[in-house]
């Protein structure tokens, strides 16, 4: 009966009815599993007297619960027989504390463990509801479009380089084809090659605007900001993004009236979702509010923040809408922590508004937003609230050709940028120029 | 550290840093095989030095400044056969490529130098040297005959 | 039949030689293919028309693009050359590598070009400081940067944004700069042939093969600009120094060999109209740190470093860009190709200046070949004493403005 041998019933969830055959019969797959839906017991997990349900309740083996049914194990013979069962081991003490082989004290143990719960937004941090969510956590209201401040410098012909369009279009060329010796290079590389060179081109104006020379760019810095938000802690803090820092400060955008219309607008909820879902809960924690710069530092005000979507596989990139969520995240950590540290730790409406610009791209597409921070007061939701201009989705280019389209043995599609779009690279420029150009401006009126 | 098979004591941490004051290790200076630059030395040494043994040992014994060490393990060869059939292996042996710090150079001297012997006049060596030139001349053809064998004529 | 036949020819042949007296006798078409050397065969006239043969390929290659792909299709064993090495007098055996002669100092200064005027210094020295502290002091950090990984915890950031911003500062001094393109760790590659060797091992024991080297290079920035920048000395001149010659086999080095692909590239492709190099800035690794150097007794080898990498990174950008424009070793280049480097560990700046004045390294090419190639470079000096706090002790005005003249180097005609 050697010969005999029943298929085994394929595993629970299988897409198929029978299993492999060949040198793998019998191995049962592994069926990846989707993941569990979100619900607030699967997050925060259930409540303390609530019952388990059944695939989450502790199962011990039937051997374990009747005395008698133990598995022989090679426990005793301390060596391996390959026809008993392997023994579990009880846990170990070492005896005395080894640093090299310690799993460290336990969060409840820690010195900074609170037993309120703070919700903390980092650089990973995915949020479900997108701008939606953000502008309810940082108490803004949102504007469609640029402000009409940075639209008067994209209007200006003489905020522009010579033959900008080329030089753009050898930008994104440098950047997309021409930038490696394979044929087509990763998002990885593209993207922040991008972002270098549009810099570049920006920087190459400051032989026009003087001004633009008192600005200094700043990688891997890490900040921190803390604020509450009806009875809940939340915290902006890690690495970000590139931070280009002014000596000057920029003029608030919005005039006094809109500020104080902006009182009667009323946030959006999404209710039976809470606004801190997709926020990393954590215990352990320190209130600190921080602009990642010691004080003392000549560029103190931060101008503009450049986010970069470089993950080579799409499930590991953020979508535009998370993007656009985690820009006015951190531009508000920014402005945050920078109004604490001019003027205190008070919530308060600030006199003299705190401007952030942010620009996020993952190589073809931009978000462009300007964030105002008005007010220091955001436990409440009445009162006076933030303003944030947003400039969603703009396209650069639509798409690059490497390989010549050939029909019928003639090239009928060049190689080359498709779709090419001049706008976007001209707010690109304003949004760099913005602080400059008021100064140049207004000396000229005086 | 000592060649062949020493128990070395278990280091953990806090223990103090091994130091050895006798070492039985010994280099061989050897002629490279190929030529080397004029600042390396070739070394064959122990199985079990490494080459921070080797730049330590040259320092401190012998006072050479050293600047790099390289090491390789030669194979050797298991393919002669003795009178039983058995293969016999030649011995794995380590070589050590040391450049000498300071700008010095090495140049491995001939150790067999060709001696140009002159025997003494009257002494039997002498005369044998002589008997024997006169035989070989007196061997040699005539040159006038310009190379042409003798038995080549009328 | 060959009588009537060749009757009719000779009356043909009288007749032209009547009626047109002017026209040159034409020579018989060829009835037979041409006598050659076999292409195939193990010998030399074999090998010779093999060779002939792929140069007129590259030579009739449609583009450059197509030119570099046949010159690198061919993959042999070939040494790599790490322009950043640890090994000894490193510097002598590159320049016999590349024929380089290496001249301390710089370049004999050129009359200065008419354009717009000198920048202001003390506005670029605070610059400089603004850079330095902001990384040293100002911005946080972690307090203790990884094991053998401290040079991307402040000299590199430090280089990025000095580079950045002396670069759109000088733009108005030099509209160069504002055409050049930027590149942060690009690649640059290089493969050449120089000199022979006789194959020691395997079934092509005994025959004389050319030695072939590569070096694979990544710059921590790189200035590329649409235009060439000017001579430094003629073309034919012919520095007194001499190029080293070694008569070891490069292994001794110690160099290794690895086949892969034979690639040359300046940092973008060919269809890029920066094509022309301006400016390489190199940063000291880790492993080859002064500190390190000196704690291991290699006091000498400190300056050697920086020398075998300009050098090498020079002669390897520098090449690639002539062989974008068209010139290999078989078409060796009619103007002489320049660039500048400037490598530092941090601290410690040295800077130099490369010309090439030809390509031809083959043995084929090199027997009557009197140009040399010619490397000009100081010795490292500290930009800056010390930085205590936010303040920056004992700042070297010198260095920042021989940088200053490195970015200001523009052609007359603009």
């Amino acid at each position: 009966m050697a010969g005999l041998w029943w298929p085994t019933r394929p595993a629970a969830g299988a897409l198929r009815a029978w299993g492999p055959r060949g040198p793998h019969r019998g191995k049962t797959v592994q069926v990846p599993r989707r993941p569990l839906p979100r619900t607030p017991w699967t997050t925060r997990g259930p409540p303390p007297g609530a019952p388990l349900p059944r695939s989450w309740q502790d199962k011990r083996p039937v051997q374990e619960q009747i005395p008698g049914l133990e598995q022989v194990t090679y426990a005793d013979k301390q060596y391996f027989v390959p026809w008993l069962a392997r023994p579990r081991h009880p846990h170990w003490e070492r005896g005395w504390h080894d640093p090299r082989h310690s799993p460290g004290p336990r969060y409840e143990a820690m010195p900074l463990y609170k037993e309120r719960v703070c919700y903390v937004c980092h650089q990973r941090a995915k949020m479900l509801e997108g701008v939606r969510q953000a502008l309810w956590l940082t108490k803004t209201k949102l504007m469609e479009g640029l402000p009409p401040k940075v639209l008067n410098i994209i209007d200006e012909s003489a905020n522009q380089l010579e033959n900008q369009d080329e030089k753009v279009q050898n930008a994104i060329s440098h950047a997309r084809v021409w930038n490696t010796t394979e044929l087509i290079p990763k998002r990885e590389s593209y993207c922040p090659v991008l972002l270098e060179d549009l810099l570049h081109l920006c920087r190459t104006m400051a032989s026009k605007y003087p001004s633009l020379s008192k600005r200094m760019l700043a990688r891997d810095y890490k900040v921190a900001a803390t604020w509450e938000r009806e009875s809940s802690i939340l915290q902006v803090r890690g690495l970000n993004g590139i931070l280009l820092n002014a000596i000057n400060p920029l003029l608030p955008v919005a005039s006094k009236d809109e500020i104080l219309a902006t009182e009667n607008h009323i946030l959006e909820t999404f209710h039976p979702i809470s606004p801190t879902i997709d926020l990393q809960e954590v215990n352990v924690y320190e209130e600190r509010n921080d602009t990642g710069f010691r004080e003392g530092y000549p560029y103190p005000h931060p101008h503009t923040l450049y986010f970069v979507e470089s993950a080579n596989i799409r499930p590991a990139r953020f979508k535009p809408e998370q993007l656009r969520a985690k820009m006015l995240m951190f531009a508000f950590g920014n402005a945050l922590a920078k109004a604490k540290m001019l003027y205190g730790d008070d919530p308060k409406v600030l006199e003299h508004p705190v401007v952030v610009q942010s620009i996020g791209t993952e190589g073809r597409i931009f978000q462009f937003m300007v964030f105002q921070l008005n007010t220091t007061d955001l436990a409440s939701n009445d009162g006076v609230k933030n303003l944030v201009w947003i400039d969603s989705d703009q396209y650069m280019y639509d798409y690059i050709r490497y390989l010549p389209g050939i029909r019928k043995k003639v090239v009928k599609f060049p190689p080359g940028i498709y779709g090419y779009r001049p706008d976007t690279f001209k707010k690109f420029l304003a949004l760099y120029l913005h602080g400059a150009v008021q100064d140049s401006t207004q000396t000229k009126i005086l | 550290m000592a060649s062949g098979k020493v128990l070395y004591p278990l280091y953990q941490l806090g223990n103090p840093q091994l130091r050895i004051f006798r070492p039985n290790f010994f280099m061989t200076l050897v002629r490279p095989g190929v030529t080397q630059p004029e600042d390396t030395v070739q070394f064959r040494i122990s199985m079990q030095m490494t080459r921070v043994d080797v730049k330590n040992y040259l320092e401190k014994i012998y006072n050479v400044p050293v600047s790099v060490v390289r090491t390789r393990i030669q194979y050797g060869a298991n393919n002669k056969r003795n009178h039983k059939n058995q293969k016999v292996k030649k011995p794995d042996y380590k070589v050590a490529y040391v450049q000498l710090g300071q700008g010095q150079t090495f140049q491995f001297p001939n150790l067999f130098p060709e001696k140009e012997e002159t025997p003494e006049p009257g002494s039997v060596e002498d005369i044998q040297k002589q008997f024997m030139e006169n035989e070989r001349q007196r061997q040699t053809a005539d040159p006038r005959r310009g190379g042409v064998t003798d038995w080549f004529g009328l | 039949m060959a009588a009537p036949r060749g009757w009719r020819l000779v009356w043909q042949g009288c007749r032209l030689l009547h009626t047109e007296p002017s026209a040159a006798p034409q020579p018989p078409a060829p009835l037979y293919p041409p006598v050659v050397a076999s292409y195939t065969a193990k010998s030399k006239s074999a090998k010779r028309r093999r060779l002939e043969y792929f140069y007129q390929q590259v030579h009739e290659a449609p583009s450059i693009a197509e030119k570099l792909r046949i010159y690198g299709r061919r993959q042999r064993l070939k040494y790599v050359v790490y322009p950043q090495t640890f090994s000894l007098n490193a510097d002598r055996w590159y320049q016999s590598f590349t024929k380089t002669v290496f001249v301390p100092g710089l370049p004999p200064a050129g009359a200065e070009p008419a354009g717009p005027g000198l920048p202001d210094l003390s506005e670029l020295r605070s610059l400089a400081c603004d850079a330095l502290l902001q990384e040293h002091f100002y911005q946080r950090k972690r307090e203790r940067p990884v094991l053998y990984r401290e040079q991307q915890h402040v000299p590199a950031p430090f280089l990025t944004q000095l580079v950045s911003s002396l670069t759109a500062a000088l733009g108005s001094c030099n509209p160069l700069l504002t055409t050049s393109c930027l590149d942060l760790k690009p690649q640059v590659n290089f493969y050449w042939e120089r000199g022979e060797t006789v194959v020691c091992r395997g079934y092509r024991t005994g025959r004389i093969d050319p030695v072939r080297f590569q070096i694979d290079d990544k710059p921590h920035i790189q200035i590329r600009v649409p235009k060439q920048l000017p001579e430094f000395v003629p073309l034919d001149y012919s520095d007194p120094g001499e190029v080293p010659v070694i008569n070891h086999k490069p292994d001794k080095l110690p160099l290794f060999k690895r086949q892969y692909d034979n690639k040359v590239f300046i940092g973008s492709k060919v269809a890029d109209p920066c094509s022309y190099g301006h400016t390489q800035f190199h940063l000291i690794p880790d492993k080859l740190k002064r500190e390190r150097l000196l704690k291991a007794n290699l006091a000498d080898q400190i300056e050697v470093t920086y020398r075998a990498n300009g050098i090498a990174s020079l002669f390897a950008w520098t090449a690639a860009q002539a062989m974008y424009q068209g010139f290999w070793c078989e078409a060796d280049v009619t103007r002489p190709f320049v660039s500048q480097a400037v490598i530092t560990d941090g601290k410690y700046f040295a800077f130099f200046c490369y010309q090439l004045n030809t390509l031809a390294l083959t043995v084929q090419a090199d027997q009557n070949n009197p140009r040399k190639n010619i490397c000009w470079g100081t010795e490292s000096k500290p930009l800056y004493e010390a930085v205590e706090g936010n303040n920056v002790k004992g700042f070297n005005d010198e260095i920042l403005l021989q940088l200053v003249q490195f970015l200001l180097n523009r052609p007359e005609q603009l």
